[in-house]
């Protein structure tokens, strides 16, 4: 099976969707849940799908040890999405495997004993879907996991039963948070067994309009059929609904909405000192300012690419700095070195 | 029903549930009191009607109830830890604690629905279907376990007479020649 790694993706819903991911759940059969294993079986479980792994180079694996593994890295996974908040948690023997490019990654013994999650950017939930189905039906050959006819796979918790899919798409939402449309949103995303969260997965509240969509039903519904309704019914609609909430700021409230992606680029280009949560709200004004045709100077793709760089945990493998306060200053003079803002000299004329 | 000794009209009926597995004894009189049942251990009734049987067992007080308590064979998980923890403690945990665990899934998963959809998608490659009468059978039990815990006695014991005809006409077929 070749998985398809390298294949160019659709980038049409670039200006609303940031990134595609589709995981699956399993759990090898006849041995208890991480929660009710042992150490030893813990180690048991962890070997047995490493080495059906290791067996299988085609994936592209690096491997990530949080026992071992300095924090900063794991950080840096979290942020990129190849690990979970759980996964970093102090608990069982874990690992977590993952490719460079980011297309692909495993954790094993987060809540269930394999997590595998494919990834792609705007339009690409089936891409992200085929990585992670690829992964699994290669897996599948050498290792057996716990399923029923009925029940389908079956996980740790029953909220994942059947299929053990978490398709999700995060989103960059400015557009209808600005008119108001958000609570409307929430419920009919409700309405359709859909999950709205902010932009670091569960309870957590949405830092620069980013909001993640996934869905909640797992059992009695086919893998596909869920990818489509997201995509073509759901995606289609939310889009178009984003791409008109701008169109109507654009044309009601220019001004408006002008001010606020000028003030931010202002910000941006001169702050000396940024914090995360403040450059990710003034990055998220820009990337609207950018998609709605205000800015034209920088490319969508270094305000996205921004939008990652500038997490602390990436800041910190590209600078050193574990510091807050000299993480506020690295970050600052990223931001102004990628949007052409003033320099920073040491000792400022007077 | 028939004695399990001797064939004779049975009236001592016991039940017991240890570890999650449920056994059952069916006596004569005669029978019973050679096996050293006495009526304080074993319910002992007049009519040999299942949905009676059922009722009082259900009916047997608090002492019955926790010993009916399920629990994993496996993994000796528990609902009350499940309610806890979110989290079931193996994949037999399903099986075992499928009677309070059902409306949970239902309700999280298909809330219009009224019973539990069937999986659908992949499966493990070398995953065999089950036979149509073993996929009736299992569900068959499901509802049976359903109909006793929502104390659906009527029904209960057409179910049950339905598994037994059926049961009976799969077992030659899986024996061994």
């Amino acid at each position: 099976m070749i998985l398809p790694f390298e294949q160019h993706e659709d980038d049409a819903l670039l200006d609303v969707v940031l990134t595609s991911r589709a995981r699956l759940a399993r759990n090898i059969s006849g041995e208890p849940f991480v929660n009710r294993a042992n150490r030893e079986e813990q180690v048991r479980i962890r070997d047995g799908i490493a080495s059906a792994l290791r067996g299988l180079p085609e994936l592209g694996l690096l491997w990530f040890d949080p026992e071992t593994a300095p924090s900063a890295e794991g950080q840096v996974l979290l942020e990129r999405h190849l690990v979970s908040p759980k996964f970093l948690e102090p608990g069982p023997h874990r690992l977590a495997g993952y490719r460079e490019d980011a297309r692909l990654s495993v954790m094993i013994n987060e809540e269930d004993h394999l997590r595998i999650q494919g990834y792609g950017l705007a339009g690409g939930l089936s891409l992200a879907w085929a990585n992670a189905k690829g992964c699994e039906r290669l897996l599948d050959e050498h290792l057996n996991f716990a399923f029923n006819e009925q029940l389908g796979y079956l996980t740790a918790c029953p909220t994942n039963v059947g299929t053990g899919i978490r398709l999700s798409l995060m989103l960059h939402l400015p557009g209808i948070s600005l008119i108001g449309g958000m609570d409307r949103m929430q419920h009919a995303a409700n309405d359709l067994n859909l999950e709205m969260r902010g932009t670091t997965g569960e309870g957590s509240e949405a830092i620069g309009h980013l909001h993640q969509i996934s869905n909640r039903r797992t059992l009695g519904v086919d893998e596909e059929d869920l990818l489509r309704f997201l995509e073509e019914d759901f995606l289609s609609r939310v889009v178009r609904e984003e791409r008109r909430a701008r169109d109507t700021l654009l044309s009601t409230r220019r001004e408006f909405l002008d001010d606020r992606v000028q003030r931010a680029l202002a910000m941006l280009r001169h702050a000396r000192l940024l914090g995360e949560r403040e450059a990710l709200d003034l990055l998220s004004e820009l990337r609207l300012g950018i998609a709605v045709g205000l800015l034209t100077g920088v490319p969508l793709e270094t305000a996205s690419q921004l939008m990652q760089r500038v997490r602390s945990g990436h800041l910190t493998r590209a600078t050193g700095c574990t510091e807050e306060e000299p993480l506020r200053i690295q970050r600052a003079d990223l931001v102004r070195r990628e949007l052409g803002g003033g320099t920073s000299p040491s000792h400022p004329p007077i | 029903m028939q004695c399990d000794e001797c064939g004779k009209p049975a009236n001592v009926h016991e039940i017991r549930v240890e570890n999650g597995m449920k056994t059952e004894r069916h006596l004569c009189s005669e029978c019973a009191a050679q096996a050293g049942l006495t009526a304080q251990e074993a319910h002992v009734d007049a009519p040999t009607n299942p949905v009676e049987m059922i009722k009082q067992v259900l009916a047997a007080g608090p002492e019955m109830e926790v010993r009916a308590a399920p629990e994993c064979p496996t993994c000796g998980s528990t609902f009350a830890r499940f309610r806890k923890m979110a989290l079931l403690g193996c994949p037999d945990c399903y099986q075992a604690l499928e009677v309070p665990l059902q409306p949970l899934i239902l309700r999280s998963q298909a809330a219009e629905a009224r019973e539990l959809p069937e999986h659908q998608g992949l499966r493990p490659s070398a995953f065999k279907s089950p036979s149509q009468p073993t996929k009736t059978l299992i569900r068959l039990e499901r509802e049976l376990q359903g109909a006793i815990h929502a104390e659906q006695y009527e029904r209960a014991a057409d179910l049950r007479d339905k598994i037994r005809k059926l049961n009976q006409s799969i077992e030659p077929l899986d024996q061994p020649e």
